[in-house]
């Protein structure tokens, strides 16, 4: 069946005024953004369906899921997504929209995505699957967004990832990472420290994380406080639990003192000198690394910045 | 250091607050257990306090620290707003909670503090910075502040450290006082050093307004005398004085809410747009507006101001007792439950159009909300338009529900050209789902980082008391026949006739 946007708006607007008439105290359209999502044809439905939900709370956009399958014609359909805030009288729904195609038919997507877009309002992409995100085939897709998010974390290894991630860093989109939003906790504490030990400029760093192969966010890391010497070495084979990050410690020399950042459960223990005190950090959920993401959509100097010395990591050897 | 750290990521990271220990007077009182205790752990709870972090609490009432740490765990655990309380956490951040017991008449209290403070640079790495909570009467503050003064409580131990005080209002009890107050103060401490603390400026839609008039392009033209008919300023509560009476029949609606809450409101939708947004910047031009405000002369007081009390009544089948009824309270009272004015600011900007601000309790709901009603289109074109009394309203919603809403006309479907009031709304709670900060964790923060914009600065208090004072003068000598509004009505009649004279209603918000 051929897509049409126009059909797909229509079928949206009859949705809109269906929820109306049921709804005595009315309903809120909320829409900050245009979302585009791209996932393989087998992504989970319902935990991608559980992320987008939270993220619509903060971010609502209008939400366009773009499934890529080996074969099949372009089939679309769209619906509305609502829900109550608490204590609040009025439903907030937005809107979504599911593609599917193959790789063959993806061609005749973009014109559809063009007539879909929310006039005025940014567009961001969210391809957590980094090969995915490299396909040429998708690079028209690609750019339509401002901003294209990607996810090198689930390649276990920056090694692998980096060629992707240099080579979507250069087009026109701003390209964020959320392997390096999985980071800000620590350098947000790293930063802290250093600010108030009163040190710019690290001698040393030691950089410890769990499972096999480099995490793209101690790579990020150790690029980022880009230290005299630096140690990355892994702490243990085993796998953390899933939402709390690889990073296992991050502990920096300067001026003659060290700060030391250790990953006590869903803890951080931060050690410095005698003095040792704790901190939360947050579950590194989808949603709450998107949250993060769509926060940010200027220029993002100090992921640019990190991106480029992952090499120089590498080159001095782990 | 120059320029910004290179670790510094502004887009992602929180404002950083450097190491600082928070002493607190009054730290077995209500404001302590209910506000700033839940405040400071939520802080925690977000990781927006630093390493090097301790809590003093001070107060008459013998106590361990241990005793303290107990009993501000129930405090946070009750109090919490929209929080969960997690237990791992409270017992980090109580490792950090100490107690001081003494008299604050008393100078040994302020060498055990002192004590204190020098024990916790050390253990605690607090970096010899130490903001002062003064939680107290405000009867007490000069002797607090003078006694911390004595025991050089009021300067670091390194030049690099610094000392801050948070006040809380009232900032005296009128003009005269308030300049008194505020000689005690600066007998000890810089203008610099003194926090006084207004928490309906720390409110998010209260900071929102100066993104709405500043961060667009489009309502700044239109905000002026020559677009603008009026504006309405409500702060309305339901409930009762709510045990309070006694301290209520002294401070009085005109007092407790308009002279700062309000005035403070008025100046952050009125004034002039800052240079840059930094606190001198911002408060110079709040300080402006208020020294703006047409005093009102002794014969304009009775159509400028309006003075109610409520009295007894039957709310939805209950019976309510009036204002002279509640405990505590003198039968005779003069006290003003309910008030209302007029005021008018004399610049370019602003002249001839009136701010009618009103507050009071016992009202029919609870809500706070500033209304610009725009002028009328020159010109009704319509059928059926003639006549018909809505001209554009933007309404700024502070409680409940924050948000902005617009009001403007509309065609009704079907044939005919028909129009209907319709709004526009702007939820700042659903639009962003997100929780957004108590008032007092913004303002504590502000406070540690050093950043005084959302804190009131002595030559404001001093202007939104010269506003109010002629008003109080001729309220003190008038005798009122009350009560003058039913509990669960919109306030004395005599308030709507005040708009009236001019041809403007009070909006039912």
């Amino acid at each position: 069946m051929e897509v049409d946007a126009g059909r797909l708006l229509k079928e949206l607007d009859e949705n809109w005024r269906q929820l109306g008439k049921g709804e005595g105290s009315g309903v809120l359209r909320a829409c900050a953004m245009t979302l585009i999502v791209l996932v393989r044809e087998g992504a989970d439905a319902q935990e991608l369906g559980v992320t987008l939900a939270d993220i619509m709370h903060e971010h609502p956009n209008r939400t366009i899921v773009l499934r890529v399958g080996e074969v099949g014609e372009v089939v679309a359909r769209a619906n509305l997504q609502c829900w109550m805030p608490f204590g609040g009288r009025q439903q907030i729904c937005c809107e979504q929209i599911e593609i599917s195609a193959s790789l063959e038919t993806l061609g005749a997507v973009p014109p559809v995505l063009f007539g879909l877009m929310v006039a005025d309002l940014p567009v961001a992409v969210w391809c957590p699957d980094l090969e995915l995100a490299d396909l040429p085939e998708l690079r028209p897709v690609l750019k339509l967004a401002s901003k294209v998010m990607v996810d090198s974390s689930a390649t276990l290894d920056i090694r692998e990832a980096l060629p992707a991630l240099q080579r979507l860093s250069t087009e026109s989109w701003r390209l964020a990472d959320l392997a390096w939003a999985r980071a800000t906790r620590w350098r947000e504490t790293v930063a802290q420290l250093a600010c108030t030990e009163g040190w710019s400029k690290a001698d040393e760093a030691e950089i410890t994380w769990a499972g096999e192969g480099i995490p793209p966010a101690a790579a990020y890391v150790g690029a980022w406080i880009n230290p005299g010497r630096l140690v990355m070495k892994c702490d243990t084979p085993e796998m953390p639990a899933a939402g709390v990050g690889r990073i296992k410690s991050v502990c920096v020399t300067a001026k003659g003192r060290q700060v030391c950042l250790r990953r006590e459960g869903t803890g951080v223990a931060i050690e410095i000198e005698r003095l040792r005190t704790g901190m939360v950090f947050p579950l590194l959920t989808d949603a709450a690394l998107l949250h993060e993401e769509l926060g940010v959509f200027g220029q993002d100097s100090q992921y640019e910045r990190a991106l480029a010395g992952v090499q120089g990591v590498l080159d001095a050897g782990v | 250091m120059s320029g910004p750290h290179p670790f510094d990521d502004p887009l992602r990271y929180e404002r950083a607050v450097p190491p600082a220990a928070v002493v607190i007077f009054g730290a077995n009182g209500d404001l302590t257990k209910r506000k700033l205790l839940p405040s400071l752990y939520r802080l925690a709870y977000e990781r927006r306090l630093p390493a090097g972090f301790a809590i003093v609490g001070v107060s008459r009432t013998a106590m361990s620290d241990e005793q303290f740490r107990e009993k501000m765990r129930e405090s946070v655990a009750k109090f919490l707003e929209d929080s969960p309380f997690d237990a791992e956490l409270w017992n980090e951040f109580a490792r950090g909670l100490f107690y001081v017991a003494g008299d604050i008449a008393d100078a040994g209290l302020y060498n055990s503090i002192a004590v204190k403070l020098k024990e916790l640079d050390e253990a605690r790495q607090t970096g010899g910075n130490a903001l002062f909570y003064l939680s107290i009467q405000p009867s007490q503050y000069a002797t607090t502040v003078a006694g911390l003064g004595a025991a050089g409580l009021n300067h670091g131990p390194r030049p690099e450290c610094w000392r801050r005080f948070i006040i809380e209002k009232p900032f005296g009890h009128d003009e005269a006082s308030a300049k008194e107050l505020s000689r005690d103060l600066r007998a000890v401490l810089d203008e610099n050093q003194i926090y006084r603390i207004d928490h309906y400026l720390g409110k998010e839609t209260v900071q929102n307004i100066l993104a709405f008039r500043f961060g667009n392009g489009i309502f700044e033209p239109l905000w002026n005398r020559r677009y603008v008919a009026q504006v309405q300023i409500t702060a309305a509560e339901s409930i009762g004085v709510e045990g309070r009476g006694a301290y209520y029949q002294e401070a009085g609606a005109l007092r407790d809410m308009i002279q700062n809450h309000l005035l403070q409101v008025m100046s952050t939708i009125a004034m002039e747009p800052p240079a840059v947004y930094e606190p001198t910047a911002v408060r110079d031009e709040r300080a402006k507006l208020l020294r703006s405000i047409l005093a009102v002369k002794p014969e304009q007081v009775a159509t400028h101001a309006v003075k109610g009390q409520y009295g007894p009544s039957r709310i939805g089948g209950a019976a309510v007792a009036g204002f002279r009824q509640e405990p505590g309270v003198d039968p005779q009272a003069q006290t003003d439950t309910y008030a209302a004015v007029t005021m008018f600011v004399e610049n370019w900007r602003w002249a001839g159009v009136p701010f009618y601000i009103r507050t009071g309790k016992r009202l029919p709901k609870r809500v706070t909300d500033i209304a610009i009603q725009f002028n009328q289109a020159p010109l009704s074109i319509f059928e059926g338009e003639s006549g018909q009394t809505w001209p554009n309203l933007l309404v700024v919603r502070i409680q409940p529900e924050e948000g902005i809403s617009l009001r403007f006309f509309s065609k009704l479907p079907g044939s005919g050209m028909k129009l209907r009031p319709v709004t526009m709304d702007f939820n700042y709670g659903t639009s962003f789902g997100t929780r957004t900060p108590t008032a007092y964790e913004t303002l504590l923060l502000d406070a540690l980082e050093g950043d005084a914009t959302l804190y009131t600065r002595q030559d404001m208090v001093e202007a939104s008391w010269a506003a109010v004072q002629p008003i109080l003068n001729v309220w003190g000598e008038t005798k009122f026949d009350f009560p003058n509004y039913a509990a669960g009505s919109w306030g004395p009649a005599a308030s709507e006739e005040m708009l009236a004279r001019r041809g403007h209603v009070w909006r039912v918000p």
